[in-house]
């Protein structure tokens, strides 16, 4: 062999080692005894006064409630023999509900009696979670409360959450090993319109947070007009993603205050691709199943994993509590190291960086931007690796940034051809080009014209610098930066190349 | 006790209210029928109704409603509750007994078992009142063809009072039956209908009975509104018949 | 030895850190500009600037943007893009400005389907290329071309 055909096969078996496979689960020793419980265990949500705030957003609140209704649809025919009607008149009627959404929520358990008389104690878990999804919501927008305010009540409500024998496990946990089964992918194999579905509507169950964590509630609204559309006219419909939505990816900043919250549900999310993997197989049978669920539900339950810590635990197993640096808020993915992860759509990130700039995010001070566009978010640096990160994406785009004012977030919008809109009357820009590992001082957004100028005041190399407004600011664009380097390595999820999202009908 | 009626439904009003379900089907509202599914743990359920029970005609009976429910436990829950009812002919508002009940929920639906239930109600004399009235109900809840349900309450009746020829206890049984309207397009109706007979209160007497029909509608996040006709289809001679008992009501969770 | 590992180096550098973005329509890598020849298309409206892989791609995608576009396409000559301009849904590009699209794989759509200032520079091109059966286009033709609903004879 010659020495570069062994050097490149080194190289690619350190970029492609084989994906994870598992046998089928046994058993464990014991389960919790909660699973033999006969009785409903209906649980009641924390009374308080935020309690229903998501209805501020009416277009939101349906649809959120629209999202009981796709599993539980799906669940039930899969139970009762229909599963040959999935992709055609299951996903025709989840379909029809999520363009015509209920203006008040629904009870899971009425839409899929057959499902609950086999399954009950899993939609104990589901309902319960489902609770903690919609109480942080409510939490982060009601109106009145201070963002401390709400951040201590979350953390109360994961407290809440947790005392109950049903609660999900908040430590990052591997997709790749939870994934590995020899059921595993089955459904979104076979099913691929209705998995879209799922996957769709927890695109939108985890890109919300973002749009409200120290959001002011008055600024809430208009993001979900953005949100909302490329909902409904992309997300819900893509059958090209290799992994579900993770929390994390799609809101970065609520994940770094809430890794626990985040990562509950992002095993909540791998526990609902588990049972749909187990319930689509046609070869186990109905006791075959029950166990598999079973042992799905244990898999992911708080128990199971009490008295571990983030960040410890073998690899690829069902203790792996790893996490990527700087993310305690998920878990390790498939061909992913504590640097870099493969993300569905933007390729290989080290999430640590820049994504415009590859440089590293910083530590201290202002955290940076996000950027929110074509369904993803993404973290930056400064303002100047967001809007023209942002410029170079078509369609609409979402800015949030740290201010001077660690109380006050700035949240720009743009229209089709970048013209932005602010939250926060007034802003001013600073923007002295220089280098882009120094961008996060030259490059950064103030609320008013006196913050700018105390900066500038304090800072020696920034004299002179010249204040820009929005108008003046929104009209640069320096490109991609010489920095910026992509992670060039194949898709993990894939031997062969990718499935496009239109057709190529012309090659 | 009108003023302090009103001042409690005022007090209601007011408080936060989260979440009360159209699925979740309670005696009286608006049917005489249980479910075999007790309130969540730690809600509190407030109802309120109002009733027609037009008797002859000529001499309506209204009835008001108030009760409060408490899920104390996992499938358990406890409830007060005020019935005061007008007549026309005394013109008088008469609540001279509070109901206290108490509902466990043994066991869910699992595979082709029906769900099965149980409750204790107690009337308790106050002012004015006399004789302490219980009620014990067995429950099952079974899913029949797809969504609908049906629900068997098999009661025991005691009463402390009454004249010498009255029946000190008795037997009833209540066959209804829920389904939700409008699946899988709307999710905010259930349809309810019954058919019960009870034992004549004069020793000897035979049964009395009933059907009726009603709808529970949620309409907000917070609120379910409820609707119920009854008509006796039978009443052992000396007790009044009813051709017609109109009832609504309301039920919210906090 | 030595030359060779540097050699090695070099190239599992370029494999492992390529410098690229992805095409918003066929989704395959951008393809940078090098010191001999331009490849960088880029599409200009309001605050925007948009890159794409090759002039085809732009046209197939254009339907996504209600605005009117200018496009900088990557021509003969270095840092001298041929303008094309979509102006209220009518598309313009200078005198003389000529196509090429002969790709069958996109893989290849950079090298070969491509706007020039000329018929002399197409025709220098194609020659240098080696490339068989290639057609001068204009703008019209070469938008005939690319939005014709596939699998329609000409």
């Amino acid at each position: 062999m010659s020495l570069l055909a062994l050097i490149l096969g080194v190289s690619t078996f350190a970029q492609e080692s084989p994906r994870v496979q598992s046998p089928m689960p046994e058993l464990p020793v014991s389960l919790p005894g909660w699973l033999s419980n006969r009785g409903a265990d209906a649980l009641f949500y924390k009374a308080a006064p935020y309690n229903w705030a998501i209805n501020r957003i009416p277009a939101f609140a349906k649809d959120m409630y629209a999202t009981s209704v796709g599993h539980a649809m799906a669940y039930e025919a899969l139970v009762t023999g229909k599963s040959q009607e999935l992709e055609s008149k299951t996903f025709v009627t989840i379909d029809r509900v999520l363009k015509n959404p209920p203006s008040n929520p629904i009870d899971e358990a009425e839409i899929s009696p057959r499902f609950v008389q086999k399954y009950g104690y899993l939609e104990k878990v589901f309902d319960w979670a489902h609770t903690l999804h919609f109480q942080t919501i409510d939490v982060l927008m009601h109106p009145g409360w201070s963002d401390t305010q709400k951040e201590a009540e979350i953390d109360r409500l994961w407290a809440f959450y947790s005392s109950e024998p049903y609660a999900i496990s908040g430590l990052p946990t591997n997709m790749e090993y939870l994934d590995s089964f020899p059921y595993s992918g089955a459904f979104r194999k076979n099913y691929p319109k209705v998995n879209g579905l799922f996957w769709g509507y927890h695109w939108l169950q985890t890109v919300n947070y973002d749009m409200l964590f120290r959001v002011p509630t008055a600024d809430q609204k208009p993001q979900y007009a953005l949100i909302g559309q490329r909902y409904h006219e992309t997300e819900l419909y893509r059958t090209d993603r290799d992994f579900m939505p993770m929390t994390a990816e799609m809101s970065p900043r609520f994940a770094r205050r809430f890794p626990e919250v985040t990562n509950a549900f992002d095993n909540l999310h791998m526990l609902h691709d588990n049972v749909n993997d187990i319930l689509a197989q046609p070869n186990l049978s109905d006791s075959a199943k029950q166990s598999q669920v079973k042992i799905a539900i244990y898999r992911v339950l708080a128990s199971t994993h009490r008295g571990e810590k983030p960040g410890e635990g073998e690899p690829k197993t069902l203790h792996d509590h790893r996490f990527p640096y700087g993310m305690p808020g998920m878990g390790m993915m498939v061909g992913s190291d504590e640097s870099s992860m493969y993300m569905s759509g933007m390729g290989w990130m080290d999430m640590s960086e820049c994504a415009h700039c590859s440089i590293p995010l910083p530590d201290e001070g202002p955290w940076g931007a996000t950027v929110s566009a074509e369904g993803w978010t993404m973290t930056v640096r400064c303002m100047m690796c967001a809007r023209d990160m942002a410029a170079e994406t078509p369609g609409r785009a979402i800015i949030r940034a740290a201010t001077e004012d660690e109380n006050r977030l700035l949240v720009m919008i743009s229209d089709e051809e970048g013209n932005w809109t602010s939250n926060i009357k007034g802003i001013v820009f600073l923007e002295e080009f220089g280098e882009h590992p120094n961008c996060s001082l030259w490059s950064r957004v103030f609320t008013s014209r006196s913050a700018f100028d105390i900066f500038v005041a304090k800072v020696p190399e920034l004299k002179g610098a010249k204040a820009l407004s929005l108008d003046q600011w929104s009209k640069l664009n320096y490109g991609t930066p010489d920095t910026y380097r992509k992670l060039n390595r194949p898709n993990p999820y894939h031997k062969d190349p990718p499935i496009r999202l239109r057709e190529r009908r012309d090659e | 006790m009108n003023k302090a009626i009103a001042t409690t439904i005022g007090i209601v009003c007011i408080s936060i209210a989260i979440g009360s379900d159209h699925n979740n089907l309670e005696k009286d509202r608006p049917l005489r029928f249980d479910d075999a599914y007790s309130t969540a743990y730690r809600s509190f359920e407030f109802q309120a109704g109002f009733g027609v029970d037009t008797f002859d005609r000529s001499k309506p009976v209204y009835n008001l409603q108030f009760e409060i429910q408490y899920g104390f436990a996992k499938n358990r829950d406890i409830s007060i509750g005020l019935d005061p009812y007008f007549t026309s002919e005394s013109g008088k508002l008469v609540g001279n007994a509070i109901d206290l009940s108490y509902f466990e929920g043994v066991s869910r639906e699992i595979g082709n078992n029906p769900a099965f239930g149980y409750r204790i109600d107690a009337g308790i004399p106050i002012s004015g009142g006399d004789g302490a009235e219980f009620r014990v109900r067995g429950i099952l809840t079974k899913t029949l063809v797809h969504y609908d349900k049906i629900h068997l309450n098999i009661d025991y009746l005691q009463t402390t009072s009454g004249s010498s020829g009255d029946r000190k206890s008795r037997m009833g049984a209540i066959i209804g039956y829920s389904n939700p309207i409008g699946y899988p397009t709307r999710f905010d109706r259930t349809l309810l209908a019954e058919f019960g007979i009870e034992q004549g209160m004069t020793t000897g007497s035979g049964y009395n009975s009933w059907i009726g029909i009603g709808l529970r509608n949620q309409i907000s996040s917070t609120m379910v509104f409820d609707f119920g006709v009854q008509a006796d289809t039978s009443r052992t001679s000396g007790e009044p018949s009813s051709p017609l008992r109109i009832s609504v009501g309301y039920s919210m969770n906090f | 030895m030595k030359r060779i590992l540097i050699a090695i180096l070099v190239l599992l550098s370029a494999l492992a850190f390529s410098h690229e973005g992805d095409c918003p329509y066929c989704k395959l890598p951008l393809v940078q500009n090098t010191k001999d020849q331009d490849n960088e298309v880029v599409v200009k409206f309001g605050n925007k600037r948009i890159e794409y892989r090759c002039v085809y791609c732009v046209f197939k995608d254009q339907k996504r943007y209600k605005t009117d576009l200018i496009v900088y396409a990557p021509s003969e000559k270095i840092g001298e893009p041929v303008v094309l301009k979509r102006t209220a849904g009518k598309w313009t590009a200078p005198d003389g400005a000529v196509f090429l699209n002969t790709f069958k794989k996109h893989a290849d759509c950079a090298e070969l389907s491509r706007a020039f200032s000329s018929r002399a520079a197409f025709d220098k091109y194609v020659t240098d290329k080696k490339l068989i059966d290639a057609k001068a286009l204009s703008l019209l033709e070469f938008m005939d071309l690319v939005l014709k609903p596939v699998g329609t004879d000409k």
